[in-house]
């Protein structure tokens, strides 16, 4: 995933993205960092296809986002999981249904993805909310239904925006284990999180957003730190 | 653990359903009414031509039973002829009891004898052969074979075909606009559900697909009440008409033949309904979402 020369406005306002160089490579992982209102949103909403930019170019799996047709970016979507910073649970479907729904688009059959959807939610800790809505869990437990549908259905590039900001330490941890294992696993993983203590205890690159500008810093043991341009 | 299903993406529940369901009812009762109109016409019409067709009557204008006698014995003998016979002076007076009235027609006024002649199905002559035959023969006599009246009521049929499907398309264009509108309206309605579908890699087509789907099931639940209702009210029309005139016995007959109309409306204007939420839908996405 790339982008190049990335502009990002919205209407005739000012731009909040300005000149983003952002390079992916494949089975990487980074956080995002920066302050409230840096445009960090903004910027993952370029990455998983939600927002085109003003100016410069959006690369994904090796092809041009821009270029792309309707159809074509819903089936790049697919390679994508996303952790919404506000879940975007749908309210009118269970539990099990909201994490189901990236298969359902992708033609598998119900039976071939149930067992899948149960054990995932059950390693989340919702493994008896399957039959539950949205609107009877707590934040906490709406959060890890995110992160389940994002990563359901074993995604390229897995974005999430402060995927542990409602949960206690213990299972923050526990779901960065998950993010780290499908990273293992190949997945390239983008956090975005405010949490400079989580952040510090990964030894992988950091993006901090500043007033719509990227500067980079490598993780610990791997490299310097240089502004503008990953 | 119960074998869980899948639920409808779209919520089942959406509180602009029920006046949008009292509407598109309304529209297919009113679509119903008209298609039925225009069957039955169409249907009655041709009913009544096909007796007109297979009838003539032949005027003895001099009013002598044995003149009618002897024209009845000649059309029998004709070739094409199914049956003859001549009238009698009570039946040519009750037909002239609505001008005339019961008591006003003196026993010495001369009325004509009329003939009725019914003719086979195929084959028959026409009426220039029987007045050449009946001329021929001496008698003075006009045939009439009711073209005048088939002309007029093929005219009528034509008005009553024209103005029904004037109607039909004015009825289907409301519909096409009021699922449109209430499509998009559905659409900002749900636009946080409708981004979350996109994001998880939902087509547009499969989106368009949804809301086409539940203008579909929409439209055939209101299409039922509505073709209902019209059948409900047809039947009644039909049924009181009865009761008041023998001659609407034939119209029950052809009336009660064409309800299966009443299947056919419903069906189509859910068609148009799914079709209008789905290429709506496709247009609004393609418009304004990224």
């Amino acid at each position: 995933m790339s982008l190049s020369h990335i502009g990002l406005r919205y209407g005739n306002g000012p731009e909040v993205l300005q000149d983003i160089n952002l390079e992916l490579q494949q089975g990487s992982m980074q956080f995002l960092t920066g302050p409230s209102g840096a445009g960090k949103t903004s910027l993952l909403r370029l990455i998983y296809l939600a927002l085109r930019p003003s100016r410069g170019f959006v690369q994904l799996f090796g092809r041009d986002a821009s270029l792309a047709s309707r159809d074509e970016l819903a089936l790049l979507r697919r390679r994508i999981g996303v952790v919404f910073q506000g879940f975007e649970l749908l309210n009118h479907l269970s539990v099990f249904e909201n994490v189901a729904l990236p298969l359902r688009f992708t033609g598998k059959q119900h039976d071939s993805y149930k067992r899948d959807v149960e054990d995932l939610l059950s390693w989340v800790g919702l493994g008896k909310m399957l039959d539950a809505l949205p609107d009877t869990l707590s934040g906490g437990e709406k959060q890890r239904v995110a992160i389940a549908r994002a990563v359901v259905a074993k995604p390229d590039l897995l974005i999430a925006d402060e995927p542990t900001g409602n949960v206690d330490p213990q299972m923050g941890q526990r779901l960065m284990r998950l993010f780290s294992e499908l990273n293992r696993l190949g997945t390239t993983v983008l956090i975005a999180s405010h949490d400079i203590g989580l952040i510090e205890t990964f030894p992988v690159d950091v993006y901090t957003l500043v007033d719509g500008r990227l500067s980079f810093r490598a993780g610990k043991n791997k490299g310097g730190e240089r502004d503008g341009r990953a | 653990m119960a074998e869980r299903k899948k639920s409808a993406l779209l919520p089942n529940n959406d509180e602009r359903d029920g006046p949008l369901f009292f509407v598109m009812t309304i529209i297919v009762f009113l679509a119903s009414l008209s298609a039925v109109s225009a069957a039955i016409a169409v249907q009655s019409v041709a009913h009544w031509k096909q007796a007109l067709r297979s009838e003539m009557t032949v005027q003895v204008k001099n009013g002598n039973p044995e003149t009618a006698q002897q024209a009845v014995e000649i059309l029998r003998n004709m070739a094409g002829v199914k049956s003859a016979y001549a009238g009698t002076r009570e039946e040519a007076k009750q037909l002239l009891e609505p001008w005339l009235g019961s008591q006003n027609i003196p026993d010495d006024l001369p009325i004509p004898v009329l003939v009725y002649v019914q003719l086979e199905d195929t084959g028959y002559p026409d009426s220039s052969k029987l007045s050449g035959a009946l001329a021929g023969a001496g008698l003075n006599i006009s045939v009439d074979d009711h073209q005048r009246w088939a002309k007029a009521l093929s005219r009528s049929a034509q008005s009553v075909q024209l103005l029904s499907v004037a109607v039909l398309a004015l009825l289907f264009t409301a519909m096409i606009a009021i699922t449109g509108f209430a499509t998009r309206a559905g659409l900002a309605a749900h636009k946080d559900l409708v981004e979350v579908l996109h994001l998880v890699g939902a087509k547009d087509r499969t989106i368009a697909r949804l809301f086409g789907q539940k203008f579909i099931i929409l439209g055939l639940k209101s299409g039922a009440f509505g073709a209902g209702l019209a059948a409900i009210s047809i039947a009644g029309l039909i049924v009181g008409g009865v009761g008041a005139s023998s001659f609407m016995q034939v119209e029950a007959q052809v009336g009660f033949g064409q309800l299966w109309v009443l299947l056919l409306v419903p069906l189509v204007m859910a068609i148009v309904g799914g079709w209008t939420a789905h290429y709506s839908v496709l247009n609004n996405l393609r418009k304004h979402h990224q």
